[in-house]
């Protein structure tokens, strides 16, 4: 883990069909950081995670990873390269144990002799999880969904994992705790691309950040910098 | 009384096949949300080639299901890899309901072509060996498609329960995106989804042949009762399938023994109407519709 990785996204086009979600975003993460980014609602952030994940088809631009093409390669094959996507939305297996749901994070063939290992991390990030291994999924609390969310993302031990709004429907205290995690993350030397309403926040905590408007890339710039900008804060902060 | 009994007694015989039968269907549309309409020609395909390989070789029929297995394996996983779930990326579920039927009607064909349309059935060495105890007979020819669909059927359900394998299917049919973020190839899986749906069609085939006159037109039979035996007992768990089954036999052998035999078709019918009105989730209560 010691050997820096990248994901480069240069000139990314997505479209709906015939509809054009994404035109031109062009970002990059290393591992070991945390990139913020950021864009009101529609702006194409999902999109660009799902597609970065192999989840949604690319229809111009490249992602590589560690200099290696991964557009439009399927899911699985991404995942064993070491991406790791936590979907909008959660998303966990409702009528599966939060057990299942951990072991089912680390499907990767490349993490199969490290289910353990991964499975004792995750139980020390989250005890909640841990005290609730046994309960159906679908039962847990939207903030213990969360919780079991990232924990599932991070079982396949990503070099980078995308957090699609992991603050949604979190309290105030949580999202604390939560931006907290991140860092621990990031420090055990995983890229985090982190997608957030929660731009102050995010901005704080992030090494760099991007802003995209209407799926085009708008700002990029360190957090601090973008922290500073007068039209951001125009924007995002309505201040 | 004794009737009842001797009636009951072979409605769950015949039951434990029609549960057998109905348990790949059920397994795919558990899966994938799909109604494959060609699950009753893959089991008279099964049928045909047991008899085939039996008739060939001089074997027992009981001794071809493992080459039977082999070949509606295979079948069943290449017909979904190259025809279902092309259509299904393109037209969706929908889509998927015309090409199974398409599939259907050209196995019945090609059956009809090189067997004829008349009636087979497939002759065991054990056909009318019968065994008899308080004024009860049970025919081996029956116990033992009965013994070989409780075992397979609860061999499916350690598979889903317990094996990676099984664990990959659930998490598919609950949550596909997720279970491609988690990095399941969901493609694999529903290949094999159909292929192991497919060689239990194909071992139900060759029971079935062991008991029951089979031609190339069974087929809309074996899958509209699998339909049926779905929505008495679900689509969620190899034990519905069973029940379900088992409740179908009951019915089938009870309308013909008390009603008429003409009618088990009417009643099986009514009955799949009434379950729709009253209990579309089944008798267990898992929910056919929200698998997906
Ligand atoms: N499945 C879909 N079919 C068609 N259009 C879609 C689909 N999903 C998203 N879009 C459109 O693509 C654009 C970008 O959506 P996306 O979900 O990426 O936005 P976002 O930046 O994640 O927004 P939010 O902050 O609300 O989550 C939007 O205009 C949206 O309407
Ligand atoms: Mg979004």
């Amino acid at each position: 883990m010691t050997d820096v990785v990248e994901l480069d996204i240069a000139h990314l086009r997505i479209a709906y069909g015939r509809v054009p979600a994404v035109w031109d975003v062009s970002l990059r993460v290393r591992s070991g950081e945390v990139v913020a980014l950021l864009g009101s609602n529609g702006a194409g952030k999902s999109t660009t995670a799902k597609t970065v994940a192999g989840i949604l088809p690319a229809s111009g631009g490249e992602i590589r990873l560690a200099g290696q093409s991964i557009l439009n390669r399927p899911s699985h094959e991404i995942v064993e390269r070491g991406i790791s996507l936590v979907p909008e939305g959660r998303l966990v297996f409702p009528e599966m144990t939060v057990l299942e749901n951990l072991q089912l994070g680390a499907s990767a063939r490349r993490v199969a002799s490290r289910i353990q290992q991964n499975l004792d991390y995750v139980f020390e990030l989250f005890p909640r999880l841990g005290e609730r291994s046994k309960q159906n999924a679908g039962s847990l609390s939207g903030g213990e969904q969360q919780m079991l969310a990232i924990g599932r993302g991070l079982m396949s031990s990503p070099r980078i994992i995308i957090l699609d709004e992991p603050s949604l429907g979190l309290m105030p205290k949580l999202v604390l705790s939560l931006f907290d995690l991140i860092g621990k993350i990031r420090d055990a030397g995983v890229g985090v691309l982190l997608v957030e309403q929660n731009v102050f926040q995010s901005l704080n905590i992030a090494d760099r950040a991007y802003v995209i408007q209407k799926g085009t890339l708008w700002r990029e710039g360190a957090g601090d910098e973008l922290l500073r900008d007068p039209e951001i804060r125009q924007a995002f902060l309505g201040m | 009384m004794h009737v009842f009994l001797q009636t009951l007694l072979d409605g769950l015989m015949l039951g434990g096949l029609y549960a057998l039968a109905a348990s790949g269907f059920s397994l795919i549309f558990g899966v994938m949300g799909i109604l494959n309409l060609a699950h009753g020609a893959f089991l008279v395909l099964g049928a045909y080639v047991g008899l085939q390989i039996s008739q060939s070789l001089s074997i027992e029929p009981i001794l071809t299901l493992p080459a039977v297995v082999v070949v509606l394996f295979a079948a069943g996983a290449l017909f979904q890899r190259y025809l279902v779930q092309l259509t299904v990326d393109r037209g969706g579920l929908v889509a998927s309901l015309l090409v199974t039927f398409g599939v259907s009607l050209i196995i019945h064909d090609l059956l009809a072509h090189f067997y004829g349309p008349g009636s087979r059935t497939i002759v065991s060495s054990y056909a009318y060996s019968r065994i008899e105890f308080g004024g009860l007979v049970i025919g081996l020819s029956r116990l033992v498609p009965l013994v070989v669909s409780i075992v397979l059927i609860l061999a499916l359900h350690f598979m889903l329960a317990r094996s990676r394998l099984g664990r990959e299917m659930r998490a598919a049919s609950q949550q596909i995106v997720a279970a491609r973020l988690c990095g399941i190839n969901v493609r694999r899986v529903f290949a094999l989804t159909f292929g192991i749906a497919s060689a239990y069609a194909g071992v139900a085939g060759v029971l079935v042949g062991t008991v029951l006159p089979f031609s190339p037109n069974s087929e809309t039979y074996w899958t509209i009762s699998a339909f049926v035996v779905v929505v008495l007992g679900g689509a969620k768990s190899p034990a519905g399938t069973l029940l379900g089954g088992l409740l179908l036999g009951i019915l089938n052998t009870m309308t013909a023994q008390f009603i008429s035999p003409l009618f088990t078709s009417t009643v099986m019918f009514l009955v799949l109407v009434l379950m729709l009105l009253v209990r579309p989730q089944g008798i267990l209560g898992h929910a056919a519709g929200a698998t997906r």
